[in-house]
């Protein structure tokens, strides 16, 4: 026998070179290709005939044809026409069959419900089969069909299944809950209510999972039901599918503000003083140098359970804790987290644009807020030449809010190497302009290094108009602040603009305009400015010419105010009470600046630009009507200090997003807490299906490992309901009860007998809600009469014959 | 809620699409609705008017997520909703695309493996979208979808396997008669646990695999700006970004352990798979990351390593890093008009070459005062590669051939010529910046490497199956600039 294979395997051997090579081949022959050029030739005859035929794998042949077509946005075959033969064919035994329908279904069933209603027997007796995975689907496929007809059918669906032994199942329910819930019908809700209050008790993580996006899809007011879960979710959370651990975070924090006490912040500045007071509702609002918060101890349990994620791999997980430290704790608390930490190393790692996106207004919201926080990690917001613009500009407007005197220095290094890259893009380079003003506003010594590095620069470089418009944009800002230190500054740029012809109109319209405002605080160099300016008025761009002529409007007016103000003081010197008439009246032919403002107007009035023309008639009506009162308030008028989010770049570039305002948007503590004497967070009966599972496997090699926290030994015969304290409030004291790992590899607590029993509630308010010990040894179970008459019909099904085995098996040992 | 899903290749053209219901647009609908609505998603995002999410309508939002891996867009249609948070959406799109690459196993994904697969990929959107929303009844995890939606068994790889098997059973008949026996018996002692899941991420029904293989890959991205003062580099910003990829194929429930050497590289907070095992009052050692693993591909662990701080913190100047250090110098020659690039590729005795290598030099033509000065960059010698000058102003590429090899200085002389303008007058075109682009195989650029790969406890190897195991290591250059 022996021998007769080794010979044949001996031929196979020489042709498994050959047969390698042909894989190759065979793949392509053979393989998927072959397969998808198959399916493609398949006519809409033919797909009626294989949807027809007996043959399972015809008809899989033509089910995977149709989701193809559904697939590709093919419009040549109009797949809903075969309705009626698809769905027929739900009574497979092919599960792949079934599910590529359920998917068919998903997509048309709301277009034929008549129809649809063929598959829903098969789908009912499929609620019962033995298997738990087409118990899943048998739910989910009936769950998803949207219409009305069918939802007392779900919901009778639903509330059996939620005792069903396998978790899977249950966790099925949980979203079956938001499929009927949003299908509408308010007079479910109460009912579906009760069902999630089960769901939300049960042991399994994977259910708790389900039943926490139920209640954030629809219960989310009904924060109530959280009390008796409290403390256990606190604890399991790590445990949880890493999007519930966002969804859980986000309802704890709506549940910590609406529930718990505000924390107290005490005072450590000084020995001895005992002042303190609550935490205040804005963030980083705290006076006190030094302090220490006294939270409540179930919101010291939640922020520490948040520590445990800290190694989560999902960045919404990360931002959510993050979230609810900015929510929950002091700006020092959020300090001693390693979150922020945390946050940077997923901004740095994520390949994903948008992501990163976010998480940059997320920092830059927070780094708004309190400058401390990211002040570490500065060299993280230098920008990388690859960087997107997106990414730059924001990672920019983070450096601007980090700016302070110990850094300046060196991000201003940075900040100039920006500007003066003619490779990066304009945006990038308006955005680092914008920062410099950031910089200079620092101190007046940064005011005037910035502008006289700007300046220069402009005189050396050819720059693009919106970056010469971000140039003066930004002098501009930086000497209204404080005119009368920056003389030397102002006489350069009244050398700018007569030696440097080529810069462009923009920019020397705004110095023109800088010297209109001047005029002000320093009038004397202004009408010399004007001067020289004149002689070029026609090659000037209009712009420049528009604001030429505003400043010969400006100094003209105040120069009759000055001389007004002169009349006034040698009225009074002179002590005549009497009116305006006496006044001489402001010389207009022997004004120099008068005859400057004439020569500009006469220019203006023939102007191309039909605009410059217009203000010239107008700014010459108003003189010419003597209202120079009106004049003075039309041109005089005080221009607000220009704030850096005056002019903007691009508001979709500067803005956060909607999202992030949401999500950071601080929620109110309620102020009115009812104390009452028992404690509302005290844990409830928990649900648990553990008998179902099988009991520990002897062959567990967690037993043998020491860092899955494995205290007890494994062979403890109790699997107990874990997590159910004596009472809420001995959080910490329980800490020395053993925990151990069951199969799956999880923390539980051990609790011993007495403990257990002594649990069993007076109060208990629902009898219905069951415990359950299992003894491995014996197992038996008290509660079995009251659990099986609620599901007779799982229960002879449930059991798959190999669990069975398992616990004899066990029990033998 | 999510109501559909689309992928298409880069030009966004369609390669896939799922709808959740009767009324989710096909993707044609959605392509008119976002030309008009908002074409800014439709740009690249190398735009500045880019965008990555838009409302196209009252209560619906668009998202889109590149991958790179792939150059694959997806996108979903979701309605507004106040309770989701901002990551949400572009977290689930990448997590789809990890999913798509973890079933089949694939480095990268073709176009054509997804028509291949369309009922294959339907059904494992099927799976991971339940209600309109990330199905979190575990079903995220590959190895519950492979339950759900078996793969197919290449013939392929039914012939090759089929070849194997036979040629053991040439070689070692005898053996094989009582390896068949215990396997028997130790396949009787596997299904108790068989049913019984361990951890979510792992079923023990998955399949059996011939040998027991568990490779780590450790692949490191660095993003480097190094700034000229004097002779000497100064580092402006940096950071290394590593990953540890990890594929398994291992019979049972093993627990395995990598042990990392970080060489003193301080690696942050790195974000874990779940499956990494840490007690919760521990910090992270990774020198001892004990995992229970999935099978197949998976990431086991992100790293990043701040140089900054580290730099700040060990005191040590930072001359080099990747194997590559740079040298240039401006104003040589008579006219002083020559510049000189030389690279100094280390030699390792772990990486023999560097592949890939490029070079991006840029001259600072701002500098020529606002006039418009014609000028040429010419060669005078090259020891490698050749030398491109590019279409824009003021920047040539160096390309070298395909692969380098270490232990070479390749130097680079050349002169800018000014066209038409009197010697003396300006000369101030400068080489300004210099970029690199390569990569290499055999060694981290952090200097972490594997120490040891064990499998402490869970796997029974019987006598014919083998255990491999093996670590490789890979660099790339994210950002490699030296700015003059």
């Amino acid at each position: 026998m022996v021998d007769s294979i080794s010979r044949i395997a001996s031929a196979l051997d020489t042709a498994k070179v050959i047969t390698r090579e042909a894989a190759a081949v065979a793949t392509s022959k053979l393989g998927e290709s072959s397969y998808t050029y198959y399916s493609q030739n398949i006519n809409p005859q033919q797909l009626v005939t294989l949807l027809n035929s007996r043959n399972s794998r015809e008809v899989r042949d033509a089910m995977k044809r149709i989701i193809s077509i559904m697939a590709s946005d093919d419009n040549s075959i109009d797949v809903e026409l075969y309705f009626a033969d698809v769905v027929k064919n739900i009574t497979t035994n092919d599960t792949k069959v079934k599910r590529l329908i359920h998917l068919y279904l998903l997509r048309y069933a709301e277009n034929d419900p008549n129809l649809t209603l063929l598959s829903i027997n098969s789908l009912q007796k499929s609620l019962s089969d033995s298997s738990p995975e087409l118990r899943c689907f048998a739910i989910r496929a009936l769950s998803d069909m949207k219409m009305t007809s069918l939802a007392p059918i779900i919901l009778h669906t639903i509330k059996k299944l939620v005792t069903d032994p396998s978790a899977m199942v249950r966790g099925e329910v949980a979203l079956a809950i938001v499929k009927l819930y949003r299908a509408g019908k308010s007079e479910y809700h109460e009912e579906l209510l009760d069902v999630l209050k089960d769901l939300m008790a049960d042991t399994d993580p994977k259910v708790i999972s389900c039943a926490i996006l139920t209640l954030k899809e629809c219960y989310d007011d009904h924060l109530e039901l959280l009390h008796g879960h409290f403390r256990r979710y606190c604890k399991v959370i790590k445990q949880l599918d890493s999007w519930s651990q966002s969804y859980l975070i986000e309802i704890l924090i709506k549940y910590c503000k609406q529930f718990l006490p505000k924390p107290t912040v005490v005072d450590k500045s000084s020995e001895g003083s005992s002042r303190n007071c609550l935490l205040p509702e804005k963030y980083n609002e705290i006076e006190y140098p030094l302090y220490d918060v006294v939270n409540h101890p179930d919101l010291d349990l939640f922020l520490q359970s948040l520590n445990r994620l800290i190694y989560s791999s999902k960045p919404p997980v990360i931002l959510s804790c993050c979230n609810a430290l900015y929510q929950l704790a002091s700006p020092m608390q959020m300090k001693n987290t390693k979150f922020i930490e945390s946050l940077i190393a997923t901004l740095t790692t994520t390949t994903n644009q948008g992501n990163k996106e976010m998480i940059l207004q997320a920092v830059h919201f927070l780094s708004v807020l309190d400058q401390t926080l990211f002040l570490p990690s500065i060299n993280k917001f230098y920008i990388f030449p690859k960087d997107p613009i997106v990414v730059s500009v924001w990672k920019i407007q983070i450096l601007s809010t980090l700016i302070n005197e110990s850094n300046v220095k060196e991000i201003f290094k940075e900040l100039k190497y920006y500007v003066a890259n003619a490779y990066l893009p304009e945006k990038v380079v308006i955005m680092a302009v914008k920062s410099l003003s950031q910089c200079g506003q620092l101190s007046t010594g940064w005011e005037s290094r910035v502008m006289k590095w700007l300046i220069d620069h402009m005189e050396s470089h050819k720059l693009s108009v919106s970056i010469l418009d971000a140039y003066v944009n930004v002098i501009r800002t930086l000497v209204q602040n404080n005119p009368t230190k920056h003389l030397r500054i102002i006489f350069k740029l009244a050398d700018l603009l007569t030696a440097q012809m080529s810069l462009a109109d923009n920019a020397r319209a705004g110095i023109v305009w800088l010297f209109g405002e001047i005029a002000s605080i320093e009038f004397k160099i202004c009408p010399d400015v004007l001067r020289k300016l004149i002689p070029n008025f026609s090659q000037e761009g209009p712009e420049t010419r528009c604001q030429i002529l505003v400043l010969a409007a400006k100094l003209l007016s105040y120069d009759i105010d000055n001389f007004k103000q002169a009349q006034t003081t040698r009225v009074e010197d002179a002590e005549t009470e009497e009116n305006d008439q006496n006044h001489t009246y402001y010389d207009f032919s022997s004004s120099r600046i008068s005859q400057m403002y004439n020569a500009v107007l006469y220019l203006a009035k023939y102007d191309d630009d039909f605009d410059i023309r217009d203000r010239a008639r107008m700014i010459s009506s108003l003189f010419d009507s003597g209202k120079y009162e009106i004049v003075s308030l039309l041109l005089q008028a005080p221009k607000p200090a220009a704030r850096n989010d005056d002019f903007i770049i691009s508001l979709r570039l500067e803005t956060h997003d909607s999202k992030i305002k949401d999500f950071f948007k601080m929620l109110p503590w309620n102020t009115e807490i009812i104390e009452t004497d028992s404690d509302v967070r005290e844990t409830v009966a928990l649900k648990d299906y553990n008998k179902y599972k099988k009991s520990f496997s002897s062959q567990s090699f967690i037993s043998s490992n020491s860092a899955r926290s494995f205290t007890s030994s494994s062979n403890t015969n109790l699997t107990g309901n874990n997590e159910i304290s004596n009472n809420g409030n001995s959080i910490s004291g329980k800490s020395n009860t053993n925990t151990f790992a069951s199969q799956d590899g999880k923390k539980y607590r051990l609790q011993s007998l007495d403990e257990f029993f002594s649990d069993i509630p007076e109060r208990k308010t629902k009898p219905k809600r069951v415990m359950r010990v299992k003894e491995e040894s014996s197992g038996e179970d008290e509660d079995e009469s009251e659990e099986s008459s609620d599901e007779d019909e799982s229960d002879d099904d449930g059991y798959s014959s190999s669990s069975l085995e398992t616990s004899s098996s066990l029990s033998d040992d | 809620m999510y109501l559909s899903f689309y992928i298409t290749d880069i030009q966004n053209k369609l390669v896939f699409q799922y709808l959740l219901g009767a009324t989710a647009p096909s993707f044609k609908h959605l392509w008119t609705r976002v030309q008009s609505t908002c074409p800014q998603l439709l740009e690249d995002s190398s735009s500045d008017n880019y965008l990555d999410q838009a409302m196209v309508g009252k209560d619906l939002e668009v998202y889109k997520y590149f991958s790179i891996t792939n150059k694959l867009n997806y996108w979903c249609l979701a309605s507004t909703s106040k309770s989701k948070g901002p990551l949400d959406c572009f977290t689930f799109l990448e997590t789809m695309d990890c999913i798509l690459l973890e079933y089949f196993d694939k480095d990268r994904l073709s176009i054509k493996k997804l028509v291949n697969n369309y009922d294959r990929i339907s059904l494992i959107f099927n799976c991971c979208i339940e209600a309109g929303e990330p199905n979190v009844n575990d079903f995220l995890y590959v190895n519950k979808i492979k339950e759900a939606v078996p793969e197919r068994s290449d013939l392929s790889k039914f012939i090759s396997s089929t070849a194997h098997n036979l040629q053991q059973a040439v070689q070692l008949p005898q053996q094989r008669q009582q390896q068949l026996q215990q396997n028997q018996i130790s396949r009787g002692n596997i299904s108790l646990v068989e049913d019984e899941e361990i951890v979510p991420w792992r079923t023990s029904k998955t399949s059996k695999h011939e040998n027991n293989e568990l490779y780590v890959d450790l692949l490191e991205t660095f993003h480097v700006v190094l700034e000229k003062k004097k002779s000497r580099l100064r580092l402006v910003n940096g950071d290394i970004r590593g990953a540890v990829d990890v594929r398994s194929y291992l019979n049972d429930n093993p627990l395995v352990s990598v042990r990392l050497n970080t060489m003193g590289n301080e690696i942050g907070i790195p974000s874990l798979h779940e499956c990494v095992e840490i007690n919760d009052d521990d910090e992270f050692n990774p020198s001892n990351i004990t995992f229970i693993p999935p099978d197949g591909k998976f990431r086991l662990l992100e790293y990043s390593i701040d140089l900054d701080s580290q730099l700040k913190k060990s005191g040590i100047r930072m001359n080099s890093i990747g194997m590559i250090s740079v040298h240039f110098q401006n104003g040589l020659g008579k006219d002083s008009d020559e510049f000189e690039l030389s690279l100094n590729v280390e030699s390792s005795k772990k990486v023999a070459q560097i592949e890939d290598l490029k070079l991006d030099l840029q001259f600072n033509i701002e500098n020529t005062g606002g006039s418009d000065v014609a000028y040429k960059v010419k060669i005078l010698r090259n020891t490698h590669g050749r030398f491109e000058n590019s279409v824009t102003m003021g920047q040539g590429q160096w390309i070298f051939d395909k692969a380098t090899p270490t232990g070479t200085i390749p130097v680079l002389r050349g002169c800018i010529e000014y066209e038409g303008v009197q010697p003396n007058s300006t000369r101030n075109i400068d080489l300004y910046t210099v970029s690199l682009d390569y990569s290499y195989v055999g060694q981290s650029a952090s200097g972490i490497s594997v120490e040891a790969i064990d499998i402490l406890s869970g796997l029974t190897i019987g006598k014919n199956t083998k255990l491999y195991k093996g670590a490789k290591y890979k660099t790339k250059t994210g950002d490699f600039q030296v700015r003059l």
